[in-house]
């Protein structure tokens, strides 16, 4: 899969789901060469913001689309690494305050299974 | 000279080596000024021989959020300059070291304080809650 294809994919996937890719394309183009390396690399796509542990279970969780990135998008308009945002007017180049990152951490947590 | 001097000269040494080595970025890759490029075969040493804080920024090429706290890594090190060293590692290229400190989401930022990790900043935070974790150990 190329790129483009990739691209095609994700874009009707976040259509399918309500949201939309990121309208900055520098950045998608970005994510997706990172993500169609390390599908070279590891037979999987995993998302270019998350570590490859190694560990089958923890990794199926980063595989894009990620395991984090409906509830991510849905309380803070965006997937962690900005392939997918809620509506076009959402931020994501912009750093994050301490309480938006306890937030993110949440988010994770929740997925994780570690808070309910 | 003392044994001590001695192996206290013997010790700078090797770590401005490394330093110099270190400083060589690999072609294509956008220079950093100030900061050191980590790996898995210089990463152990260059952190238990550094005799102040040590900055560590794990990040990945294709990461955004890596990519945008590029430039706050490096306001860092020309203003701290002498006073903490600073240095990135890509996760890709070695993930084991990652693995070893439990990361599972980059940009993740670790300092290093006597050989041990002391503590730790997650996330695309921008340059203060970043600055505010190093100044308990730079001694300021």
């Amino acid at each position: 899969m190329n790129r483009e294809q990739l691209r095609e994919l994700y874009k009707r996937y976040a259509e399918r789901k309500g949201f939309i890719l990121n309208p900055d394309k520098k950045t998608v183009d970005m994510l997706l060469d990172g993500m169609l390396l390390r599908e070279k690399k590891y037979r999987r796509r995993y998302c270019p913001c998350r570590v490859v542990s190694g560990n089958r279970e923890t990794d199926r969780k980063v595989i894009c689309p990620c395991a984090y990135h409906l509830l991510e998008i849905e309380e803070m308009g965006r997937c962690w690494c900005g392939l997918f945002v809620k509506s076009i007017d959402v931020m994501v180049k912009k750093v994050f305050t301490p309480e938006e990152m306890e937030k993110w951490e949440e988010i994770w947590a929740k997925i994780d299974g570690k808070i309910k | 000279m003392t044994r001590d001097e001695k192996l206290e000269r013997i010790r700078l040494k090797k770590l401005r080596e490394l330093k110099k080595r270190m400083h060589e970025e690999p072609k294509g890759r956008p220079k950093a000024r100030g900061v050191v490029t980590l790996n898995s075969s210089n990463f152990d040493d260059f952190i238990k021989n550094s005799t102040v804080p040590v900055l560590v920024d794990f990040w990945a090429e294709w990461c955004m959020p890596c990519l945008m706290m590029g430039p706050v890594l490096e306001e860092l090190a020309r203003d701290y300059a002498g006073k903490a060293l600073f240095a990135r590692l890509n996760v890709d290229e070695n993930s084991e070291i990652a693995r070893r400190y439990n990361i599972m989401s980059i940009p993740f930022f670790m300092i290093f304080d006597g050989g041990r990790s002391v503590e730790s900043v997650r996330g695309a935070v921008g340059r203060g809650p970043l600055e505010r974790a190093l100044r308990k150990y730079v001694g300021i």
